[in-house]
Parts: structure tokens; sequence; C-alpha cells
């Protein structure tokens, strides 16, 4: 099982159709909350506002790995999770769960990192 | 400016959103994009392509295409955020010392690590990217340099000239007298003759001295269709010629010190034609295989007008 966020996706989701190609079937959950989170927040925190730190909202990376063989769905609802990894675990193919997530969440962090 | 967001360099889109001039920002999806887009800009506009890029695996994801503008000698400068100074080596975020990374295929990369120095640093970026030959040119600066605060002089806002000075006369002299002694000339024009604005004079000479031209990169289109092109065949061209004119072909970064005073013609000899058509030379090797020789598709029309 795969964890990774929708700016992630933009790096390696190509990939899913290697995935497709060697039969994994992989499940892969994307949090999907149109933004570089570790960007937006701290942009605001220095600046008071952001820039450059966007992403399309609920972009369809579930339909990205069915265009190329695997499955996935959207998921727009908490309740909805569960069974949708139920589904993905079920599927034989890899298999996208698109978890649209609020951009106004800030990713929690005690450090800077730096 | 092409970039990927990154806190590491915020200081810069801050600037770029609130600076005296609107600088227009697209962010991507992956670092290799955004510095191939700045060499798209800076062949289609013929100024400096700009990336901007964050520590760490912003600027190792940009460096394929770092190398594509090396080897196409496209002015573009790449800027990127990189881990504090005063914690170095003790594994900052994306900590990683990138202009040993980026030197091979750069005409120079270095760090800044003041503030009141960074305006001089990018500015020379700048202009050492558009001084031929033309190339990309990789700064990082530090974290206390680009979130800092200095007093500096700005260096004058002046654009860089696109175009070279004229060529020395005893340049133009000796080219002639190699000219005039040339069996079967061919004049070969490659990227360099459109980004360093020489198309005109390049046609120019290609029609008063009725050269054959074998147009290359960005040099297609120099020259309208119809005219004598050299577009097939080239190596047996190139077999069958004493010696070519590198006119601007020169694009890769061997080639800038091959001139060499000691080979005859000073360089512009198969030796300089090999630094970058490597796969004409190979051919011409004693115990490769050699293609099979077809009429040179210039020997009807490639004899110079008049000499």
């Amino acid at each position: 099982m795969l964890l990774l966020g929708d700016g992630a996706a933009g790096f390696s989701l190509m990939d899913a159709d290697t995935l497709v190609r060697h039969r994994l079937p992989v499940v892969i959950v994307c949090g999907n909350n149109g933004a570089w989170g570790l960007e937006k927040h701290p942009m605001r925190a220095v600046y008071g506002y952001d820039v450059l730190a966007d992403l399309q909202p609920g972009c369809r990376y579930d339909e990205v790995v069915r265009a190329l063989g695997g499955a996935g769905e959207l998921v727009t609802s908490p309740a909805e999770i569960a069974p949708a990894l139920r589904r993905a675990l079920a599927a034989n193919v890899p298999y996208l769960v698109n978890v649209v997530t609020d951009p106004e969440i800030a990713y929690p962090r005690s450090t800077t990192g730096v | 400016m092409f970039t990927l967001s990154g806190g590491h360099v915020f200081p810069l889109y801050d600037a770029a959103v609130k600076g005296g001039q609107p600088l227009r920002l697209v962010d991507v999806r992956h670092e290799q994009t955004a510095v191939f887009a700045a060499e798209a800009t800076a062949r289609l506009t013929r100024a400096p392509g700009l990336a901007v890029v964050t520590a760490g695996p912003g600027v190792t994801n940009s460096v394929s295409a770092v190398t594509t503008a090396w080897q196409n000698g496209v002015p573009l400068v790449l800027l990127a955020g990189r881990a504090p100074d005063y914690r170095w080596g003790a594994g900052s975020l994306q900590e990683i010392d990138h202009p040993p990374l980026l030197a091979p295929v750069t005409k120079r990369a270095w760090t800044e690590h003041e503030a009141a120095k960074v305006a001089g640093s990018v500015d020379e970026a700048f202009r050492l990217a558009m001084t031929p030959h033309r190339g990309p040119v990789f700064l990082d600066i530090s974290l206390e340099a680009i979130y800092g605060q200095a007093e500096a002089d700005l260096p004058a806002a002046d654009v860089p000239a696109p175009f070279t000075a004229p060529p020395a006369a005893e340049d133009i002299s000796r080219i002639a007298a190699l000219l005039r002694a040339a069996r079967r000339p061919v004049l070969v024009l490659g990227s360099d003759v459109w980004l360093g604005g020489a198309e005109e004079e390049a046609r120019r000479a290609a029609e008063e001295l009725g050269l054959p031209v074998i147009a290359n990169g960005q040099a297609r289109g120099v020259l309208p269709g119809g005219q004598r092109h050299v577009s097939r065949d080239r190596s047996g061209c190139s077999r069958r010629r004493r010696w070519s004119s590198g006119t601007g072909a020169i694009s890769s970064r061997s080639q800038a010190s091959t001139s060499s005073p000691d080979v005859p013609g000073g360089g512009w000899t198969r030796d300089r034609t090999a630094a970058w058509a490597p796969g004409w030379a190979t051919r011409s090797q004693p115990g490769w295989p050699a293609r099979p020789r077809r009429s040179c598709c210039c020997s009807a029309t490639a004899r110079p007008a008049s000499r």
C-alpha cells in the first residue's frame, strides 16, 4: 500500500502504468488537498499570504490510474474511506483511492525542518 | 519564472509578487519541466530563461534538463534554495551541496552565502549565461542569505545584450583566406546563429558566397526552403570536403576549447567537426563499417558560384 499526496502524484503517478504492466495490485491512497500544504501554510505564516502553492482542487488522479489500466475512486467524506479501501484491496489491479481533504487544514508540525 | 514551490525560495516568490516589475509565475509539477520550460523560452525569445527550485530534490530533479540546456548552449539561470550555513553538515531539511552536482553541466555553479551579495551574484549569473558561448548557470543561496536583510547597491537594471560584439577582423581575414583556398567548402549553420542574432548575416553570407549550407538546430529556417540546403547524407558531404566552417554550429561544451593554434586551419578542421558531430568522425575511422555510399545530395549544386 502506498500513501502519497496530490503534489507527489505529479512526480510519479505515470508509473501506475508500471504497476499495471507488472501486474502489481498496489493500493494507492492519495491525500488530495489540492495544494502544496507544506508550502501553503508556512508561506502564509511568514508573509501573510501564499502564492504558487495551489494545485487543482479535487483533481481526478483516480481517473489517471483508471486510464492507465488500473482502477480507482473519489472519496469526499470520511464514511466512504473504509468501504473504498475494501474495494481497493479486493480489486486485484492498481487502485487509487482519491481522498479529497481540506486545504485549509494546516499540517501539524512542531519544527520548521531547518 | 518557472518553479515548483519550496520554502527555501519563498523570498524569491515574494519579490516576484511585490517587485516593481510584474514577473509572470508559472508553477509546474516537476522541476525538470521548469528547467525545460526556461530553456524553451530562451530559445524562442533569445533572452535568458529563469527557473527557481527548492533545495535538495528540487535541484537534483533539475539536473537532466540543465544538462540538455548545456548541450544545446542555451542561456538560462537556475536559482535554488539551500539549507542554512549555521548548521551545515547536521542534516538539515533537504541539505545537500548542489554546486558539485551542477558544475559539469553549467558554465558556473556556485553558492551565495551573504544577503548583501545576492543581487550582484544573480546579475553575474545572467550575464554569464548570455555571454557566448551561452549556457546554463547555477546559483544557490543559503537560507540565511535568502531570508536575510542587507544594504546593497543594486546592479544596473539593463538587460544583458543578447547579441555579441562583431568578430575580430583578423578572424574574418583568416576565414576568408581559408574559404578562398578551399576546394569544396560548405557552410554549417547551428543554433548560435539564431541565439546570437546572426540569422540575417548568415543568410547574406550563404547567398553571396554561393555556398552549400548545412542548417542544424535552430539555424533551420535561416534560409528559405529551396535554397542550396544540404539536408541529407551529411556524412558523405563531410567526407568529400576538405574543411567545413562551424559557424555557430558548435553547440557542445567540448568545442569551446578545441580551437588549437597548432592545428592547420586553427581548429576549423575535421578535429573540430568531430567535437560537435562525433558521429561523423566515428564513421570515418578505419575499422568502422562505412555507411553505404550514396550520391552526395549537394554534388550538383554545391560548387561555389564563383571562386
